[in-house]
């Protein structure tokens, strides 16, 4: 697994961000165990605390679960996951029209520039 | 329970206060960073916990006892400066620790040297700087103690050394214990603290949690400790 | 654990020690079998029937004896010099942020650098003791024999007396460097003028209590009245001298422990 941290922002919200694009990507399937703690701090390179409280926020969302085998698991709830996907989708979306707004796009153009590059 | 306890601690070397009333505490379980500009007292504040230094007022605890045979038990400590026995080599270096600490977990200790690719019966004196420090941080987290004490284990490493020393103590000290890194390398250490302590003139200015910290001013340790410290001699 | 740091300080200065020790018998031993008819030496009218050795023996019989004396000053030097250097690098050297984290309390620590030392100095005095042996005909061996021939209760006294004094000698240079260092700059320096001071005080009153002693004791005064005092006088002055070498020990001792209980390192 293949994580990229900065220094400017909590580091358990950005590990929360990027296994929430991992689990809608579908890179992380559905029911599919995650890496323990140990091994997901260890590719990270970030303190165990850290990763144990991104996992407990993520397990608040029920995008993941805890077995009784003491594993972690993808959620199979399929709704979760899509509502997940709207979640970031907007917040993607969103950054993006601010920046291209503060470069002088109007909707029109805006849509006319996304037309041709998809 | 808290780890390490710090009551009214000061330390003067005759005329000048190193360390002014310090009152902290060292949780279990949590990466702290003790970070300060050079001269703050970082290195002070360490030796006092491991006995090296006496305060000249108030005392330290280690789980709530004083500070003894039990604390250095418990206690691995990596000093800045080597301090193996030159003449000796890797493998009676390790016979010694393996003597003096009952906690000592030489196969662990043998495994992570064999990483290295280190000769045991290399002597000391015949390796470079920065291998003299790799072992000796190997020696400290092959202990199975409840506190590491790391001082500045970064320095005069280079980048890919550096690497290297962050991983081992990722993934090698014990779970529930605690780590405390005094460094004012920050950027490359500050994505494994739980908590950081800033130290500044003798005096702790700041103690939080790392990621708090972050969501608090929306940038950096690193560049917190620039603004703090920017006026610092 | 006291056992365990006495071991690894013996190994660490024993090798020098041993190979002085080794030379200083090797040369009592080389002198003792190129003796020669002894009467050569007695410049005897009869010298011109006896003389039986090549020139060459005599003249290795002479240099060996002289080359013994020098094995004995270094191997007693040595010794002295391996014990200090040893208690500087454990103790205020960056070895010391190890000797002082390890688990061991630090009365501990001076008791093992005491009693290796101690060890050490046997070593020394005992070689010398022996090899003493090599050199017992009267008229040569006088400067060498801690008393005169055939006096065993001399030569045990002188013994022990001699390795009380090395001992007191090895304490005022731990005393040295413990105060040395409690200065920031010229550790060094001051360390070795701090041993002196104790020493040479330690003397001072040495001398004065033989002094006062041969004052109460009268019987004594040989010892300044005669070139050969008694057999029993001088073994009461070595005793009195043993005495007193053993009481600056016993006070040393807590003194140093105490100081270095409160030593802080930087």
């Amino acid at each position: 697994m293949h994580f990229k941290f900065n220094n400017e922002k909590p580091i358990y919200l950005q590990m929360i961000e990027q296994l929430e694009l991992d689990i809608v990507s579908g890179r992380l399937p559905p029911g599919s165990q995650l890496p323990t703690i140990r091994e997901l701090a260890s590719q990270a390179k970030i303190n165990i605390n850290t990763v144990a409280r991104a996992l407990a926020e993520l397990e608040e969302l029920n995008l993941i679960t805890t077995k009784r085998t003491n594993g972690k698991f993808v959620t199979n709830n399929q709704k979760r996951i899509i509502k997940c996907r709207e979640k970031l989708a907007e917040t993607t979306t969103h950054e993006y029209l601010k920046t291209m707004q503060s470069l002088g796009f109007n909707t029109k153009e805006l849509l006319k520039y996304l037309k041709e590059r998809s | 329970m808290s780890l390490l306890q710090y009551h009214h601690v000061s330390k003067r070397f005759g005329n000048t206060t190193v360390l002014d009333n310090i009152n902290l505490e060292i949780p279990t379980g949590k990466i702290i960073g003790l970070l300060g500009p050079n001269g703050a007292g970082k290195s002070t504040l360490i030796k006092l916990a491991n006995t090296l230094l006496t305060p000249t007022t108030g005392n330290i605890t280690f789980q709530n006892q004083p500070l003894g045979v039990a604390s250095k038990t418990e206690i691995a400590y990596l000093p800045e400066r080597t301090y193996l026995d030159k003449t000796r080599t890797i493998r009676q270096t390790l016979d010694f620790f393996q003597n003096f600490y009952h906690n000592f977990d030489r196969a662990k200790a043998e495994r992570l040297l064999d990483d290295l690719d280190l000769q045991l019966d290399t002597q000391i004196l015949h390796m470079s700087k920065g291998m003299q420090e790799k072992l000796q941080l190997i020696l400290v987290l092959s202990r199975h103690v409840k506190l590491y004490i790391l001082d500045e284990p970064l320095g005069g490493i280079d980048p890919a050394a550096r690497d290297y020393i962050l991983d081992t103590i990722l993934t090698n000290f014990d779970e529930g214990a605690s780590v405390l890194i005094s460094t004012h390398l920050i950027a490359d250490i500050e994505k494994l603290l739980d908590e950081v302590i800033f130290l500044q003139n003798g005096k702790i200015i700041l103690q939080d949690d790392a990621d708090h910290l972050r969501a608090q001013t929306q940038t950096s340790i690193d560049e917190i400790f620039r603004k703090e410290f920017k006026n610092a001699r | 654990m006291l056992v365990k740091l006495l071991a690894y300080n013996l190994q660490r200065l024993i090798k020098p020690i041993l190979i002085c020790a080794g030379l200083t018998v090797l040369t009592a031993l080389i002198f003792y079998f190129t003796q020669y008819d002894t009467e050569f030496i007695t410049h005897d009218t009869r010298t011109e029937e006896i003389i039986h050795a090549s020139p060459f023996i005599v003249f290795v019989h002479g240099l060996f004896y002289n080359l013994y004396a020098i094995c004995g000053v270094v191997l007693t030097v040595i010794t002295l010099i391996r014990i200090w250097s040893l208690f500087q690098k454990n103790l205020y050297s960056d070895e010391a942020y190890l000797t002082y984290t390890l688990p061991i309390k630090r009365h501990i620590i001076w008791a093992s650098h005491c009693l290796t030392a101690l060890i050490a100095i046997i070593i020394c005095m005992t070689t010398i003791l022996l090899s003493n042996l090599c050199f017992n005909q009267d008229f040569i061996s006088a400067p060498f024999q801690f008393g005169a021939d055939h006096e065993p209760l001399l030569n045990t006294i002188s013994y022990f007396c001699l390795i009380l004094q090395l001992s007191f000698i090895a304490m005022c240079g731990f005393l040295g460097i413990i105060l040395g260092h409690r200065h920031t700059k010229q550790t060094e320096l001051f360390s070795r003028l701090w041993g002196f001071i104790v020493f040479t005080l330690g003397e001072a009153l040495l001398l004065l209590t033989i002094f006062l002693f041969t004052k109460l004791n009268p019987a004594m005064q040989e010892i300044f009245q005669q070139a050969r005092p008694s057999i029993e006088c001088l073994q009461s002055l070595i005793t009195l001298v043993a005495i007193v070498y053993a009481i600056y020990l016993l006070i040393l001792y807590p003194v140093c422990q105490k100081l270095l209980d409160s030593a802080d390192l930087n």
